[in-house]
């Protein structure tokens, strides 16, 4: 029997659905047009949530066995810690993959707003119902905005959960590019941001694929630029440490080391090492006092036994907080900025039936 | 006209694409619940009026008013008109959701309207037998435009614009589709406005016409009175006709004339007004021609004398 017949009976006459027809309509037409990203969306993060709790019970478990600090290098569960182990090299893709995951959904959630109504050439068919362009608009921002930051939200929390606990078993610090990324409200923040610019892109560009090439690049440029910016936006504090001293000093909780603390091999020789009266030697005076060596363990040893020390300039692990705030703040400008543009574009956008 | 019974009223109605006018110095007033016509050749500014009236288009000058109510380009009915100047439109590409079944589509009618009446918009699909599960992207082109028409209908609109919406149809489905936008018409209150380039389309369908021609109206008017009003005057060679009206176009030869004259008042029956004359009625098809070619002419003049 062909479906038309197998209509149900209708109903009233007119059906006035009053506020049927309003957020609830967009509700589904959201939902019906975007459900297949959605729900890739929804596995991923799902994926990404259950595999960082596993971890996150492994290395919490780790902890436990080295005493609650950090695990000695030799010892098997030190092994499992070093740097080629599986678990550290899935610790590592999975902070890429929340790293990058703001860009899969500007890619996928964002661009596709208004680029698949132009390719489909549906745009006059979505605009010339009872909704306003920019009622429409701004519905279906909010739902997949809000569904951006509940999924980023979700997996932003055991991430930053992870990385707490990958600072309690070895010696990295939360302040590092990737977990600084990766931790407190920045996965959300940075979720919306490129589904914003994605949208506006998308709106700008009106075609899929250009309009993700730009989004791409844009990220990639984005993510350097704070990757580059992000140790000094605050003046950084200075230090003179022992080298290879036992105690970090300052550098024990979650620092960032912006500059020094390593010594400069230049043409002159080596240079940056600093006596116990802070006067900094030359590279002849260092290499007649530590003549260099294949073996860096022998000369750092060295290095301590003449209590030399190293100048550092460092952000405190306290400043994270702050260094969030201002890097969370300038990506909600940008999607304050993708926002109007899109409002502007959908203002300015004329759709003719011919 | 009373403001009641006029559905759509253009003043001065102007749309520039850059430097190219595709409508200019547009004035009419449209009555309401009736079949308007818009015929205009190729690139006339059909698409580009019907647009505007929808308020996807802004104007560049001028204004329009839908059942007394002004059109904002961007602001829908939802938010500012009322129910008796909701504008539905149709595009000639009849553009639909690729991936939605058919019955997503009336689904998407229901959720993007304040009114919706699915029985119409189910019977319409009924008459056509479509499929309601089939996806609109496995649909042919004149399934289609039958369900962006149950969509379009459905919404109830007070005025429903439809830009060559014969254009994907066989002749059959040609008219039944017609005929059924007549029936439509009829039992509802609604104006359907259908834009052709192709004059055959017409006959029998529109009862009230209005003709572009490089974006102006050249002719508007209830169909039967433009034709009783209308008339072909065939005698010897004259520089005038023989009767009272207005040249809409003259054509000579070395011993005949030919004049198409608009009459100030229709008349009861064309008499033969002197000896050697006669008198024939027009056919719509020959009016549409005689005004457009009218048209091309009095723009070549003028380009002439530029």
């Amino acid at each position: 029997m062909s479906p038309v017949t197998q209509v149900p009976a209708p109903t009233n006459h007119q059906d006035d659905l009053g506020s049927a027809g309003g957020v609830r309509g967009l509700l589904w037409l959201t939902w019906r047009q975007h459900r297949w990203t959605l729900i890739g969306t929804l596995v991923l993060a799902a994926v990404l949530v259950g595999w960082m709790t596993y971890l996150s019970m492994a290395l919490t478990d780790l902890w436990h066995q080295c005493h609650e600090t950090f695990c000695p290098e030799h010892s098997p569960q030190g092994e499992r810690l070093a740097g080629s182990s599986n678990l550290v090299l899935t610790l590592g893709a999975l902070s890429r993959l929340v790293q990058y995951m703001p860009l899969l959904i500007g890619l996928f959630i964002g661009v596709p707003v208004l680029t698949r109504e132009h390719e489909q050439r549906t745009l006059l068919l979505a605009w010339s119902q009872d909704f306003s362009p920019q009622r429409w608009l701004w519905t279906k921002l909010g739902i997949l905005g809000l569904f951006v930051a509940a999924v980023t939200a979700a997996v932003a929390g055991v991430s930053d959960h992870l990385a707490h606990l990958e600072t309690q078993v070895a010696p990295v610090t939360l302040f590092d590019h990737v977990p600084f990324l990766n931790t407190a409200m920045l996965p959300v923040v940075i979720s919306i941001c490129w589904f914003a610019v994605g949208a506006a892109l998308g709106a700008a560009i009106r075609r899929t694929l250009p309009a993700v090439f730009a989004v791409i690049a844009g990220f990639i440029g984005l993510t350097y630029f704070v990757q580059w910016h992000y140790p000094t936006l605050m003046k950084p504090l200075s230090v003179h440490l022992q080298m290879d001293g036992p105690d970090r000093g300052p550098l024990r909780d979650n620092a960032l080391v912006v500059k020094g603390g390593m010594i400069d091999y230049g043409a002159d020789g080596p240079s940056g090492a600093f006596d116990a009266t802070g006067r900094q030697l030359s590279g002849v005076e260092l290499q007649r006092l530590c003549p260099p060596d294949n073996d860096s363990g022998r000369m750092l040893s060295c290095l301590s036994n003449l209590h030399l020390q190293q100048h550092l300039q460092y952000q405190p692990g306290s400043r994270i907080p702050e260094f969030h705030l201002i890097v969370a703040t300038g990506y909600l400008g940008l999607t304050a900025v993708a926002l109007a543009a899109v409002w502007w574009i959908v203002r300015r956008t004329n759709l003719s039936a011919g | 006209m009373s403001e009641q019974s006029i559905a759509v009223e253009a003043r001065d109605l102007g749309r520039r694409y850059g430097t190219v006018w595709a409508v200019r110095e547009c004035s009419f007033q449209l009555p309401a619940n009736r079949i308007i016509a818009l015929v205009g050749a190729n690139g006339a500014g059909k698409s580009t009026l019907m647009s505007t009236i929808a308020g996807t288009l802004a104007v560049t000058c001028g204004s329009l008013l839908v059942h007394g109510r002004p059109v904002v380009k961007g602001r829908s009915t939802d938010a500012g008109g009322s129910a008796g100047s909701r504008v539905a439109i149709l595009a000639q590409d009849k553009p639909l959701y690729r991936d939605f079944s058919v019955s997503d589509m009336l689904r998407f009618g229901r959720s993007m309207n304040r009114v919706w009446d699915q029985r119409r918009a189910l019977s319409w699909l009924q008459r056509f037998d479509i499929p309601l599960d089939r996806r609109c992207g496995k649909l042919s082109g004149g399934q289609r435009a039958q369900v962006a028409l149950a969509v379009a209908l459905g919404s109830r609109p007070a005025v429903l614009l439809l830009d060559e919406p014969l254009a994907n149809l066989d002749p059959v489905a040609r008219t039944e589709v017609t005929g059924e936008l007549m029936a439509e018409a009829a039992d509802s209150d609604m104006t359907i406005m259908l834009s052709t380039h192709i004059i055959a389309e017409l006959s029998g369908v529109g009862d009230h016409l209005l003709l572009l021609d490089a974006g102006r109206p050249v002719l508007t008017g209830d169909v039967e009175e433009l034709l009783d009003s209308h008339v072909r005057l065939t005698g010897p060679r004259a520089d005038q006709p023989p009767g009272p009206g207005a040249i809409v176009q003259a054509q000579h030869t070395d011993r005949q004339s030919t004049f198409v004259l608009r009459q100030p008042a229709a008349p009861v029956a064309h008499a033969v007004v002197a000896p050697g004359w006669s008198t024939q009625p027009i056919t719509l098809d020959e009016l549409i021609l005689t005004y457009l070619k009218a048209s091309s002419k009095a723009h070549r003049d003028l380009e002439t004398a530029a």
